[in-house]
């Protein structure tokens, strides 16, 4: 069925804070569609993934998110025209807004079909409206406050206990453990991804992720939990294990039901030493571990992939407890003429 | 008492609980008791064992087991 197929991933970043793009072309490749033909969108002519050719059959530079939706239409038209593309597949945040916008145009001129959550669901899991979506659901939620200048935040500095966390609207969370730190905070972060800043309660514990995917219509798909057994400095997670708990599923299920996702999601949980599951983030996309949700047994990308193509899905039930992912990164050789071209042509075909 | 029904351990001494995701190394002597743990099992039932097994004074391995089951407990492996 996937002989004829084209499907364009995002993200093939691989830094220590890694784009899910590699996972998910991963994941593609050990799927029922891994005779598709495999687009990487980069944005930069240094994207490890782009030099992956046994995952990636060709690369496109693409324009950023930040130059808005008509850019990337016209880039994605142009793009069409030589390689004509089935399913996108976008990995980051700062994607989904112009993604979002284009979904219809895209499926009515092009035939490109997504699979992504609405715009009012991915407004009301931002970080500044994750209190009142936890109220709705029934789900435990740090407390916070946006913040959309530094006078705002100088006028609250006295009510502040600490530590705290402070965070960016898309990317980055600092812990503060007094004022002065959480000043340099709040400037470093606003200077980097604007506003607003959330500053939220910091809750100790252990972290868990889960990575979900619902069918639009309030009920879960795919269900994956993970301990962090690792963790950079960034907080990322370097090495993980999958784990069974259902407080943890319920949380994924009334995530579901109440917000009736479309799509891939990641929540993000501090279990607190009392055995609360706290919510921190939702992040709206497929997460850079979801090659541990395919090697334990789901294989979340092909799940995308076949309800964009409007294919029966039935809900993935179980997956290996105790699998481990332990991170790691490898030097690629590459040619300079290869990086050269690919930096001057915005695009490059890969020959295995 | 007894070792709840999901958690793992392998003949090297590795725990594994999988609703916590922790995983802990234990030595012979926890091993011995996880292993009777698999049936119900009280505390003096696995005092007696200790006491039978090992060259050790009665306060010593009261304190000891305590301190184990206390761990056991905490950490979800054994259901009461």
């Amino acid at each position: 069925m996937s002989d004829h197929l084209t499907i364009a991933v995002s993200g093939l970043n691989a830094i220590d804070n890694p784009g899910p793009g590699v996972p998910v072309l991963r994941s593609l490749r050990e799927s029922v569609f891994k005779n598709a033909r495999l687009v990487g969108f980069c944005y930069g002519a240094l994207e490890p993934g782009a030099y992956m050719k046994d995952l990636v059959d060709v690369c496109y530079q693409m324009p950023y998110p930040s130059e808005g939706a008509d850019v990337l239409m016209n880039r994605l038209s142009y793009i069409h025209s030589i390689d004509p593309i089935d399913v996108i597949i976008p990995n980051f945040d700062s994607e989904l807004q112009p993604y979002l916008k284009l979904q219809s145009r895209l499926q009515s001129e092009l035939g490109i079909r997504m699979v992504l959550p609405t715009a009012e669901q991915f407004e009301m899991r931002q970080k500044s409206a994750l209190p009142q979506f936890g109220e709705k659901a029934s789900i435990t939620v740090p407390q916070s406050k946006v913040y959309h200048s530094l006078n705002e935040v100088e006028s609250d500095m006295k009510h502040f206990e600490y530590p705290l966390v402070v965070k960016g609207r898309y990317y980055d969370a600092l812990i503060c453990y007094n004022g002065e730190q959480m000043l340099s905070a709040f400037n470093k972060i606003s200077l980097n991804w604007g506003f607003p800043i959330i500053i939220q309660q910091f809750v100790s514990g252990t972290e868990f992720n889960l990575i979900g995917v619902g069918d639009g219509h309030g009920n879960l798909l795919s269900s994956v939990s993970m301990r962090k057994m690792f963790i950079t400095d960034k907080g990322k997670a370097w090495a993980g294990i999958t784990v069974e708990d259902e407080a943890l599923s319920d949380v994924a299920k009334r995530f579901v039901m109440t917000s009736q996702w479309r799509g891939a999601f990641e929540l993000e949980l501090m279990k607190s030493n009392e055995g609360v599951y706290h919510l921190l983030e939702v992040n709206p996309r497929i997460p850079a571990w979801v090659y541990l949700s395919t090697a334990a047994g789901q294989n979340i990308p092909e799940l995308i992939v076949k309800m964009a193509l409007k294919h029966a899905v039935t809900p993935l039930s179980s997956y290996q407890i105790g699998k481990l992912f332990i991170r790691y990164s490898w030097d690629m050789i590459v040619e300079y003429s290869e990086f050269g071209s690919f930096s001057v042509k915005g695009e490059k075909t890969n020959v295995k | 008492m007894k070792i709840n029904k999901d958690c793992v351990v392998n003949s090297d001494g590795f725990l594994f609980n999988p609703h916590s995701g922790e995983s802990f190394s234990v030595n012979d002597t926890a091993m011995d008791l996880l292993s009777l743990l698999k049936d119900e099992r009280t505390e003096q039932e696995l005092f007696e064992h200790l006491k039978a097994s090992y060259e050790v004074d009665e306060f010593t391995l009261k304190a000891d087991l305590n301190d184990f089951l206390f761990l056991l407990r905490i950490k979800g492996v054994v259901d009461e």
